[in-house]
């Protein structure tokens, strides 16, 4: 009897020994995964957030910093993406202008994943991929998909009760996480508000005029498809919001007060704890929606899913949908058509902060070529112009 | 230090060793045990303390 049990016991021990090797295996994979990006040739300087403050040496979060300075006096725009990995046209419009940007007069700064951490993450229970692809002529271009909160590997416990600093405004104890519930950060807090921490360092430390930070939204949700902004930057981005309805978009973008009441977001904190206007877009991406049908990267990718549709029918949403979705290449363009607005108006109604920039597509190229064109072989490209997010 | 720092930081090492405590008792009564369910049960439970001791999850 002994003999056999221990057959059985040594048998069970193989299997589950080779099940959490696989598993373990693509946890340890989607964690240590490096995108590959392909800097412009027009690049000046690559720092990384720590060179700002050292509260994120050494953590995950201390993320590539891109910088394009023309040399020539103007204004300076920091643009970022990933503050919720979970929402894929952030970090793909920034990466696409890290690749293909010239800047011909002022400084334009970029961070492609603002807060890493959540990019090795995933939500618990909703099967969401691990990565997403875009295919090439030269291959197939990876990102990490991950969720809106930072990894419990680097930032744990949550808090019973999250208190934002400095407000003291009480929230939900997971957006302890969540980089965009602790603005401006927190020198000595946890991984997120330290983020943050630096990020506002560097916007002093740079001087920066105006902030962009990407985001997507699911079309059950009120704030979609818009411009939130901080009453410094309001009537560019009330000219954004109209010029590219009226001449650009099929689907309009909206404009949005950030609401003084409400604390933690870059829209609200970037603007009241520095001297740059901030502004936060948002544009529809399915798959967020609870409603959803299944859960992958087909979904991700192209925005059709017919449960969003039927909501869509019955007017349960705040977004238009129909059989074509909203592909990834149309969320892409409606982020880059903003960014780049929002300095062509800026030009206009803040003649101090002037600047130029060339080798970004429109939204009519990106939709006519799709993304493609836009992302470079890092296996052909010189050493020296590719680094990893 | 941030005394939430602190705090999460005791925790977090807390947990490891509770993680590692509850490791061993499980192997021990896995070795120990004279029943073949059982076994496999402490086999399956086995995993995600392994997981987070080696920060995979």
């Amino acid at each position: 009897m002994d003999k056999k049990l221990n057959l059985i016991k040594s048998i069970a021990l193989c299997v589950i020994a080779f099940c959490m090797a696989v598993a373990g295996y693509l946890f340890w994979e989607h964690r240590n995964y490096k995108e590959p990006v392909v800097v412009s040739e027009y690049i000046t300087e690559v720092k990384k957030l720590s060179d700002y403050s050292d509260v994120v040496k050494g953590t995950v979060n201390d993320s590539n910093v891109y910088i394009f300075d023309s040399g020539v006096e103007g204004g300076t725009f920091l643009i970022w993406g990933s503050t919720h990995p979970e929402e894929p046209a952030g970090v793909m419009a920034a990466s696409l202008m890290v690749e293909n940007l010239k800047v011909t007069q002022g400084k334009v700064i970029i961070i492609d994943r603002e807060n890493n951490s959540a990019s090795t993450n995933t939500r618990v229970g909703e099967a969401y991929p691990r990565f997403f692809t875009y295919e090439t002529e030269w291959g197939t271009k990876i990102w990490r998909f991950g969720d809106r909160h930072a990894n419990q590997l680097d930032s744990w416990p949550d808090p019973e009760v999250y208190i934002h600093y400095p407000s003291g405004q009480t929230l939900a104890n997971v957006d302890i996480r969540n980089t965009n519930r602790n603005w401006p950060g927190k020198a000595n807090g946890l991984l997120t508000e330290r983020t943050n921490y630096a990020v506002m360092e560097l916007i002093r430390q740079e001087g920066v005029d105006m902030t962009l930070d990407f985001h997507e939204a699911e079309l059950e949700y009120t704030v979609e498809n818009t411009i939130v902004v901080h009453e410094k930057g309001q009537a560019v981005a009330a000219m954004v919001s109209m010029d590219l309805t009226a001449n650009t978009f099929d689907v309009p973008v909206g404009m949005e007060f950030s609401p003084t009441a409400l604390h933690g977001l870059s829209h609200r904190e970037v603007g009241d704890y520095s001297d740059a206007a901030s502004y936060l877009v948002e544009v529809a991406e399915p798959m967020l929606d609870r409603i959803r049908g299944i859960t992958d990267e087909e979904l991700l990718m192209s925005g059709k899913d017919r449960f969003v549709m039927m909501a869509g029918d019955r007017g349960l949403l705040y977004a238009p949908i129909d059989e074509n979705g909203w592909p990834i290449e149309k969320r892409v363009a409606r982020h880059i058509a903003v960014a780049t607005k929002i300095i062509e108006v800026n030009n206009t109604v803040n003649p101090d902060q002037v600047i130029t920039i060339e080798g970004i597509p429109t939204y009519e190229e990106i939709m006519a070529n799709g993304l493609a064109p836009y992302y470079h072989n890092p296996a052909t490209a010189p050493a020296e112009r590719v680094y990893y997010d | 230090m941030d005394i939430l720092v602190l705090i999460n930081t005791i925790i977090t090492v807390c947990t490891y060793a509770v993680a590692l405590f509850f490791l061993i008792a499980i192997v021990r009564s896995f070795l120990r045990t004279k029943k073949i369910q059982d076994a496999l049960v402490y086999c399956i439970i086995m995993v995600p303390f392994i997981l987070r001791l080696l920060r995979l999850k």
